[in-house]
C-alpha cells in the first residue's frame, strides 16, 4: 500500500540534487570559510574530510537508510523502532519548524538585499563602505538595544517574509516530485553564481591576500582541539542532520535505489560549495583589507556580518559592476537559503505529520506555511535578531545534536546498527562495512555530545548565552524543554495512519 | 599567493572533485541509476 501512495522522486538525480540543496545553506558561505582561515586553512580542510567520514557520512546513511527501512519520515522510523521511542522522531521535526521559522526571515533580509543591491542603497565608495554597517542594523532591522526592548515588527520585512512562504508554499504543495526536479535548477544555478563570484573576486586588486589567509597550512592546528571541536561541530550543522528531514527524503527514494553512495556525493558536494565559496568570500575579504587598508581582524569574516555588512562593503568599493555582483551575490545566497528552508518545512514538518495523521499534503503544507510566517514575524521586530540568536542557540545547536546523538544511539543498539547495514549494501553502489556499526553505535553519539558539552554546556551553564540577560537567555532551556513535552504530546496523540514496520 | 596555500587549494580540489568522480563511476554497480 505504501509503495503506491508514498509521495516519490522522479529519479535518481532528483533525491541526490534535493539532499544536496538541503545540505548547502548559509552556513557554507558564512561559517566554513571562516573555520578554514582560523584553523590552519589546508590543516583544517584535511581534517574536515577525515572528519566526513567518520560523522558526517556514517550520520546521513543513518538518516536516509532509516526513512527509507520505514518508508516514514522520523517520528515514523521511531515508531517502527518501537512506539516508546516516537517522540524521538517529533523533536527533531520541532527542532526544524523552529529553525526555519528564522531561517526564513534571513532569507527575506537577503531578498531585501537583492533588491536594495539594483541601486546599491547603502551608497557606492567609501561612504557607502562606511554606511553599510548602518543599513543593516539600522535601515534593515531597525535594531532595538536587547531582546526585552521588542518594539513593532519591521513591516518591509513582513511583506518579504509573507513573499519567501508564498514561494515555498508553491514548491512544497507539489509534492518530492516537483521538489526533486526544482531543486536540480536550484543548486546548479548558485553554482553557476558562485564561479562568476569567484572570477569578480579573484580579478580583483588583493585577492590573493585574502586567499592567503584562507588556505595558508598551519600544521600545529592538528594538536589543537579547537579545531578538531570546530571541524566536527560544522559537519554536524552543514550537513542538515538532525533536523528530521533527510529520514524523509530517504523515505521518497524507491525500494531498489541507492543510498549510500548518494549519502556520500551529499557530503562531498556540500562540502566542495563551502570550499570554492571561501574563494569567493576570502577574495573580496583581501580586496577590502586593501582597499579600506585595514587589518583582516577588522573584516568581519563570518555570519550575518559577513553576509550582510563585509560583502555590501566590497561591493560599494568595487571599481565596477557593483550593482551587477550585489544582485548575483545576493541572489546566490537566495537560493543557498532557500533550499534549506524547503528541505525543513517539507522533510521536518509536513511529512511527519502526513505520515502520523494522514492529513492532505496541499492543506498540511499552507497550515504550516501560515504558522511559521505568523510566528517568524517574531524575528522581524526590532529585537530579531536577538530572539533569532538565542532561539538559534536552542534548537540548532542543542536540539539538533542531542536529538541527533540520542538517535543514533537508539538505531544502533535499539534496532541494530548491523541490520541497517544490511539494508543498506544490497541495494547500494557502495558496500559498507563493519565500521559503520561502530560509527553508529559509539564514534557519531560521542563526538555529538562532545561538541554539545565544549562547545555549550561549558560555555552556556556559568554565564548567559552571548552576555544576554539572564531571563532571555535561559529561554535556550524553556524552548528545549518545551519541544520535548510537545514530543510526548504528539507521541500521545492518536494518529490516522497506522506507523512503523518495515513496509515492502 | 604563496606555494603553501597554492598547494592546499591543488589538494583539496583534487580529494573533493576526484571523491565525487569515484562515487560517480560507482553508480548502478548495485543500485540502479534511474531509480
Amino acid at each position: 500500500m505504501a509503495e503506491i501512495t508514498r509521495d516519490r522522486w522522479t529519479g535518481r538525480a532528483a533525491f541526490v540534487f534535493a539532499a544536496i540543496g538541503s545540505a548547502i545553506g548559509l552556513g557554507n558561505v558564512w561559517r566554513f570559510p571562516y573555520l578554514t582561515y582560523k584553523f590552519g586553512g589546508g590543516a583544517f580542510l584535511i581534517t574536515y574530510i577525515i572528519g566526513l567520514f567518520v560523522l558526517g557520512i556514517p550520520w546521513m546513511m543513518l538518516e536516509f537508510g532509516m526513512g527509507h527501512y520505514f518508508q516514514k519520515g522520523a517520528p515514523g522510523v521511531f515508531a517502527g523502532i518501537g512506539k516508546k521511542w516516537e517522540w524521538l522522531g517529533w523533536w527533531p521535526s520541532l527542532v526544524a519548524f523552529l529553525i526555519v521559522t528564522y531561517y526564513s526571515v534571513v532569507i527575506a533580509w537577503v531578498l531585501q538585499y537583492m533588491l536594495s543591491s539594483f541601486t546599491v542603497a547603502w551608497g557606492t565608495g567609501q561612504a557607502g563602505a562606511n554606511a553599510a554597517s548602518d543599513f543593516f542594523f539600522k535601515s534593515v532591522l531597525q535594531l532595538s538595544d536587547g531582546p526585552g526592548a521588542l518594539g513593532a515588527p519591521v513591516w518591509s520585512t513582513v511583506g518579504l517574509l509573507f513573499v519567501v512562504w508564498i514561494l515555498l508554499f508553491l514548491v512544497m504543495c507539489r509534492g518530492a516530485k516537483f521538489i526533486g526536479k526544482i531543486s536540480i535548477w536550484l543548486v546548479v544555478i548558485p553554482w553557476v553564481l558562485i564561479i562568476i563570484l569567484i572570477i569578480r573576486g579573484i580579478t580583483l586588486p588583493g585577492a590573493t591576500d585574502g586567499l592567503n589567509y584562507y588556505l595558508s597550512p598551519s600544521l600545529k592546528d592538528f594538536g589543537n582541539p579547537e579545531m578538531w571541536f570546530a571541524v566536527f561541530s560544522q559537519i554536524a550543522f552543514s550537513l542538515s542532520l538532525g533536523m528530521a528531514g533527510m529520514f524523509a527524503y530517504g523515505s521518497f527514494v524507491k525500494r531498489k535505489s541507492d543510498i549510500s553512495n548518494n549519502a556520500i556525493i551529499t557530503s562531498f558536494s556540500d562540502t566542495a560549495t563551502s570550499f570554492f565559496a571561501g574563494f569567493a568570500v576570502f577574495s573580496l575579504v583581501g580586496f577590502i583589507m586593501q582597499a579600506m587598508n585595514i587589518p583582516i581582524d577588522k573584516v568581519a569574516v563570518r555570519g550575518l556580518g559577513l553576509v550582510f555588512v563585509t560583502y555590501p562593503v566590497g561591493i560599494s568599493m568595487m571599481p565596477a559592476a557593483n550593482a551587477l555582483i550585489g544582485v548575483l551575490f545576493f541572489l546566490c545566497i537566495f537560493f543557498l537559503g532557500f533550499t534549506s528552508a524547503y528541505f525543513l518545512a517539507y522533510g521536518g514538518v509536513i511529512t511527519p505529520l502526513t505520515d502520523k495523521f494522514g492529513w492532505n499534503c496541499g492543506k498540511t503544507t499552507f497550515w504550516v506555511c501560515l504558522v511559521s510566517f505568523v510566528v517568524g514575524i517574531l524575528y522581524t521586530t526590532n529585537a530579531g535578531l536577538y530572539w533569532l540568536d538565542i532561539i538559534d542557540r536552542s534548537v540548532s545547536f542543542y536540539g539538533l545534536l542531542i536529538t541527533g546523538a540520542l538517535a543514533c544511539l537508539v538505531v544502533g543498539w535499539g534496532f541494530g546498527a548491523k541490520k541497517l547495514r544490511e539494508h543498506l549494501n544490497p541495494i547500494s553502489d557502495i558496500r559498507v562495512g563493519a565500521w559503520l556499526d561502530w560509527m553508529i553505535k559509539i564514534v557519531v553519539p560521542a563526538l555529538l555530545l562532545f561538541v554539545v558539552i565544549y562547545g555549550g554546556f561549558k560555555n552556556d551553564i556559568p554565564k548567559p548565552y552571548e552576555g544576554y540577560p539572564l531571563w532571555a537567555a535561559s529561554m535556550i532551556w524553556v524552548v528545549l524543554v518545551v519541544t520535548l513535552i510537545i514530543s510526548f504530546i504528539l507521541q500521545a496523540a492518536k494518529g490516522k495512519s497506522a506507523t512503523g514496520g518495515e513496509q515492502k | 599567493m604563496t606555494g603553501g596555500a597554492i598547494a592546499s587549494a591543488i589538494i583539496i580540489a583534487v580529494i573533493l572533485i576526484g571523491g565525487l568522480c569515484i562515487c560517480f563511476s560507482q553508480m548502478g554497480k548495485h543500485g540502479k541509476w534511474k531509480d
